[in-house]
């Protein structure tokens, strides 16, 4: 593996990502956040967080695939994929202290930018702007959170296909069809029969 | 509706405290100025306050009463949340996304609120640096007991969602026909009176 990390890079995808949240975030605290992320590379299938732990850090995928898992009676449910340019966070425990209930595995080698929450915090206390840049990524992850779930509860098969095709069509080629049945709630036959169809 | 006195005084004092036990440094002066933002509102019960497909941008805390949040799925409501005394609530998905909303919300009882619109709030949380901190832990809470009772439903078992119930909702019991708690916990009527008959 040759090739150049260009970690300054990530951090403007980083910088990027923020300000597509909160457009008029204070530009100078956000570079003061930016300066204490950490570059951490995860080989293939190597585990991020496990069930049962306790997170303490938010993380950015600069580069490669993270799948969260759990396991129900002995089988792997696949509930997220998280591709590049995308945060990750094991929320319940951040927010709860208590274990996680998903385990986060690098899918493919996978190149994050890491941050204590603690310190996240320290940066939200300290200035007004990343406080309320705080406030809405919350919102963004809790209303992602409602609407896996009620996709699940009100679309069909069909209908969540469709969602991840139009969100997600990258990584039909990346990710193994049997995660992307379990991602859908839907078995493979039927996710065969819905790829045939569109 | 019998008639229930609940001054605004008493409503507010008791959002106070709620919001206090929430985020307990957030500067007096500006959570008061919060707090009073607040308007009173009362609804008879069985009142639907909001039904799906409605778009509604007002937040409650419930000062005295009962809702129960639900679904209807292939013909038969769902129970999906039950929100009680000194708790918030709000179409909070409507709210984020401008979607349609899924849920209903129904009154179990004559019940006493204050309201807010959302915008309100939000125009108090970027003013001060301690309302935008309260509102982010407000949001981190429910959200958090949102992914728990997805959670729950998702790893316990029926006897364990109704001891977990009981121990967190004892009062719930005699207030929330049984039905709706049956359908809340993902488990049949027949189910819940076995559980009730052993615990």
């Amino acid at each position: 593996m040759n090739q150049q990390i260009n970690i300054d890079e990530y951090k403007n995808h980083l910088k990027k990502y923020f300000l597509n949240v909160v457009p008029e975030t204070n530009p100078d605290a956000l570079n003061e956040l930016l300066e204490h992320f950490t570059f951490e590379r995860f080989a293939k299938k190597q585990l991020i967080y496990a069930a049962g732990s306790i997170s303490d850090s938010l993380y950015f995928v600069c580069k490669g695939l993270i799948r969260v898992y759990y396991i129900k009676e002995d089988k792997e449910i696949t509930n997220l994929l998280v591709p590049e340019n995308t945060i990750v966070i094991g929320a319940y425990s951040i927010i709860t202290g208590e274990k996680n209930y998903s385990n986060y595995e690098a899918f493919e080698e996978t190149y994050l930018l890491k941050l204590n929450y603690a310190v996240l915090e320290s940066f939200y206390s300290k200035y007004h702007s990343l406080e309320h840049l705080g406030r809405l990524l919350v919102e963004k992850y809790y209303t992602a959170f409602m609407k896996k779930t009620y996709d699940v509860l009100f679309l069909s098969a069909e209908e969540r296909y469709q969602i991840f095709i139009k969100d997600h069509s990258e990584l039909i080629n990346r990710v193994p069809l049997r995660f992307i049945a379990s991602y859908l709630g839907i078995t493979q036959e039927t996710l065969s029969r819905l790829r045939a169809k569109y | 509706m019998t008639k229930v006195k609940i001054s605004l005084e008493e409503r507010r004092a008791r959002l106070r405290e709620c919001l206090l036990r929430i985020a307990p440094a957030t500067h007096l002066s500006e959570l008061d100025e919060l707090v009073n933002a607040f308007e009173p509102a009362d609804f008879p019960k069985k009142y639907l306050l909001l039904k799906e497909g409605d778009f509604s941008d007002n937040v409650y805390f419930i000062c005295k009463g009962l809702l129960r949040n639900y679904y209807i799925k292939g013909n038969k409501e769902i129970n999906h949340w039950i929100t009680k005394e000194d708790m918030l609530l709000a179409a909070a998905y409507t709210l984020a996304t401008g979607n349609k909303n899924f849920i209903n919300y129904e009154t179990l009882e004559d019940t006493y609120v204050l309201k807010i619109k959302y915008t309100t709030l939000e125009s108090l949380y970027v003013k001060y640096h301690s309302l935008e901190y309260l509102g982010r832990r407000i949001v981190e809470v429910y959200y958090a007991a949102f992914m728990k009772m997805t959670f729950d439903i998702l790893f316990l078992s029926a006897e364990e969602r109704y001891s977990l119930f009981v121990k967190t909702h004892a009062d719930l019991l005699n207030r929330v026909p049984l039905k709706y708690i049956a359908s809340y916990l993902g488990i049949s009527p027949e189910t819940l009176s076995r559980l009730r008959s052993k615990h």
